[in-house]
């Protein structure tokens, strides 16, 4: 078992080297219909998933992925884009304090971030940064990395951080370390109203999203389900609908409701 | 949770899918395989020309009196069914006839033939010298068979005398009022004929025939006692013939040239018989049986192995039939001959190397194929990662809440592009 296991991780590692260079990607006017149709979905999904939902707060989500590359924090921040554009207030906190990226979807600064406040080295609104992209969409960095980033995320400081921006904003997405390489994300989601795992298809395998899943269980967070990213064969079905509905004048109103803006593109 | 992916079976419809996913490569490792196996199969064969024909005899019991019909009617196999067919076919196949074959009618091997190396310089001495001792044994035999036909002719010729002169003696007998037909030896004993003798001249006459009728019977008995004699001679020759025989037929079958030889025979000939029923217009054929014999020698372009061996065929296979076959009850002898009518000794196999071709290009292709699926129905049973979305629902028991598609490099480049331009007009 132990040898299958090895040549399960170096298979892994192989393939993630392939997308280790892969850049940023935020949904934009160029982006095909099938993609934001997916995201779309997934937005709709979440809404509906998330238990008791209080009127008068947000909810926290937790996005958390098995290992590195599945492709968590492209998909956290662009659900928290999709969340934003539909009138809604999102915050997009970055909690990988090890290794966090959210900052250059927005080009922006790492520091100050999470890891300052959660030190006592910065104020909320320092860190509290609005996007340029969308009014409703903000961020908060990562921030300085920290030698103990779980005992950190895993302190009341984090628990009250989370509250607060619950009851600023309609949506906390949170973005946290593979669960099986580190463990900060067993730390936050018990914290989160619900837990979302990413995986990518034909790189994650499925034992490793079920002891993700298990390890998320036994620390008591609440999973909503699964994601798969870098679906090739899903792409496929939707361009079929995309086809549809670009026919059917569907897809003119796609774009206006992705961008909030009243004037479509001349393609 | 993780007993359960490991121990879930491969159904059918995943088997299917798996197939139809990878049919392009499954269609190239089949072209693939037939290729390959088609290259083996002209390598294989190609130059491998056999040269040969088919001969045909017929056979039927025959009677000993040829003015009578002797034509059988019995069904497909003639008059011999078909475990007398089998039986036949065996004798001429093994070895014993072989040897025939190679002999070619002679009960002994050529000398200094079959022999070759200096090493073997003792063993063809003593070959030789077996042959020769076998060859003495054979020529006094048959010297003295000869004798024995010249002196059965001589009794023969005899005892058609005897008959003449026993009818000659019997009419003058007859003519006389002695007591019955049966002339008796003693006759000139008796009182009458002493004592009529004198008087009557035809008593001179029957004297004279019965002289000449005892004399023959005399002389045709020693005849045959001397027959007997050499009969008894000959068995005697024939016993000791038999074992100088036997001792340098083994002696020659020790030897490598005779074992190559044996070989060669049965490599190259190959009997059956007709085992169909024949056409029903040709109900002629209903009344026969059929053997059948295949030459085929490999790579005698010059053909003059092939048409010695057939030559031999036609020469010993009659024979062998005629001296081996059952007779049916009825019948006094087997006739065999042959039908054929072949020009002689011709390619046999002209299309070995095109239909080889087309039988390895095929098992090859096919072979491919199945070992193709086989590993890859293994790789894709092991491969655990997560490839569909039903693998979410089946294995982990959570919903799934979506699916992103792939997102190409070209898009990302360009938002990139376009972030950067963007920013550069900012500034």
């Amino acid at each position: 078992m132990k040898f299958f296991d090895e040549i399960k991780a170096k298979k892994r590692e192989k393939e993630a080297k392939k997308l280790h260079h892969r850049k940023e990607y935020l949904i934009n006017k160029s982006t095909p219909f099938n993609i934001l149709e997916a995201f779309r979905n997934l937005k709709a999904s979440l809404s509906v998933s998330i238990p008791n939902k209080d009127v008068n707060k947000g909810a926290a989500i937790t996005f958390t992925s098995s290992y590195p590359e599945d492709g968590k924090t492209t998909v956290t921040t662009n659900i928290a884009l999709m969340f934003a554009v539909s009138d809604t207030k999102v915050v997009l906190l970055d909690a990988d304090i090890r290794k966090g990226r959210v900052a250059k979807y927005f080009h922006g600064k790492s520091t100050p971030g999470l890891s300052d406040y959660l030190s006592g080295l910065a104020t909320l609104d320092e860190i509290l940064r609005p996007s340029d992209i969308n009014p409703n969409l903000f961020y908060i960095a990562c921030g300085t990395h920290s030698p103990r980033p779980y005992e950190l995320l895993e302190s009341d400081k984090m628990t009250q951080l989370i509250e607060e921006l619950k009851t600023r904003f309609n949506y906390v997405v949170i973005d946290t370390p593979p669960v099986l390489l580190v463990s900060d994300a067993l730390a936050v989601a018990p914290k989160t109203d619900g837990t979302v795992v990413v995986c990518r298809q034909n790189l994650s395998y499925i034992s490793d999203v079920q002891r993700s899943i298990s390890s998320l269980q036994f620390a008591k967070a609440n999973i909503l389900g699964v994601v798969v990213n870098d679906s090739a064969t899903m792409g496929k079905l939707f361009g079929g609908y995309q086809r549809f509905y670009s026919s059917s004048g569907y897809q003119y109103a796609s774009y206006e409701y992705a961008y909030g803006s009243t004037e479509p593109d001349e393609e | 949770m993780s007993e359960q992916i490991q121990t879930e079976g491969l159904s059918l419809t995943n088997i299917f899918k798996l197939f139809l996913s990878k049919l392009k490569l499954l269609i190239l490792v089949l072209v693939c395989g037939a290729i390959v196996g088609g290259a083996f199969g002209f390598i294989r064969t190609n130059g491998v020309n056999y040269y040969g024909t088919r001969l045909e005899f017929y056979i039927n019991p025959e009677t000993s009196d040829d003015s009578v019909n002797s034509e059988s009617t019995y069904g497909v196999y003639g008059a011999y069914g078909k475990h007398v067919m089998d039986n036949m076919i065996k004798l001429l196949s093994s070895e014993i006839f072989t040897e025939k074959l190679i002999l070619n009618g002679s009960p002994l091997p050529e000398k200094d033939k079959w022999v070759n190396t200096e090493s073997e310089t003792e063993v063809a001495l003593d070959l030789n010298t077996k042959i020769d001792a076998a060859q003495v044994e054979v020529d006094s035999y048959n010297d003295k068979y000869e004798d024995l036909l010249a002196l059965t002719k001589e009794k023969n010729d005899l005892v058609v005398l005897y008959n003449a002169a026993y009818e000659e003696l019997k009419a003058v007998w007859q003519s006389y009022y002695f007591e019955g037909d049966t002339i008796s030896s003693s006759f000139n004993e008796t009182e009458y004929y002493k004592n009529n003798y004198d008087e009557d001249p035809k008593y001179a006459s029957l004297q004279e025939k019965f002289n000449t009728w005892s004399d023959l019977n005399e002389r045709g008995n020693a005849k045959a006692n001397e027959i007997k004699i050499m009969q008894d001679d000959l068995s005697e020759m024939r016993k000791v013939r038999d074992d100088k025989l036997n001792v340098a037929l083994s002696a020659w079958r020790q030897t490598a040239a005779y074992k190559d030889s044996l070989y060669k025979f049965r490599e190259s000939v190959s009997f059956s018989y007709l085992e169909d029923d024949a056409k029903a217009e040709d109900a002629a054929d209903l009344a026969r049986s059929f053997i059948y014999v295949s030459i085929n020698v490999l790579g005698d372009a010059n053909k003059t192995f092939a048409e010695d061996l057939m030559a031999r065929i036609q020469v010993q296979v009659p024979d062998y039939v005629e001296e081996n076959m059952v007779i049916p009850s009825g019948y006094s002898g087997t006739r065999c001959i042959e039908i054929t009518t072949t020009s002689g000794i011709a390619l046999t196999n002209p299309s070995y190397t095109k239909d080889s071709v087309i039988k390895f290009a095929l098992l090859g292709g096919v072979a491919v194929l199945v070992l193709a699926c086989v590993i890859l129905v293994i790789v894709d049973s092991s491969d655990k990662r997560v490839r569909s979305y039903e693998q979410i629902d089946r294995y982990l028991k959570v919903p799934l809440l979506g699916i992103i598609p792939s997102i190409d490099e070209e898009k990302i480049n360009a938002w990139h592009e376009s972030m950067k331009n963007s920013k550069g007009e900012k500034n």
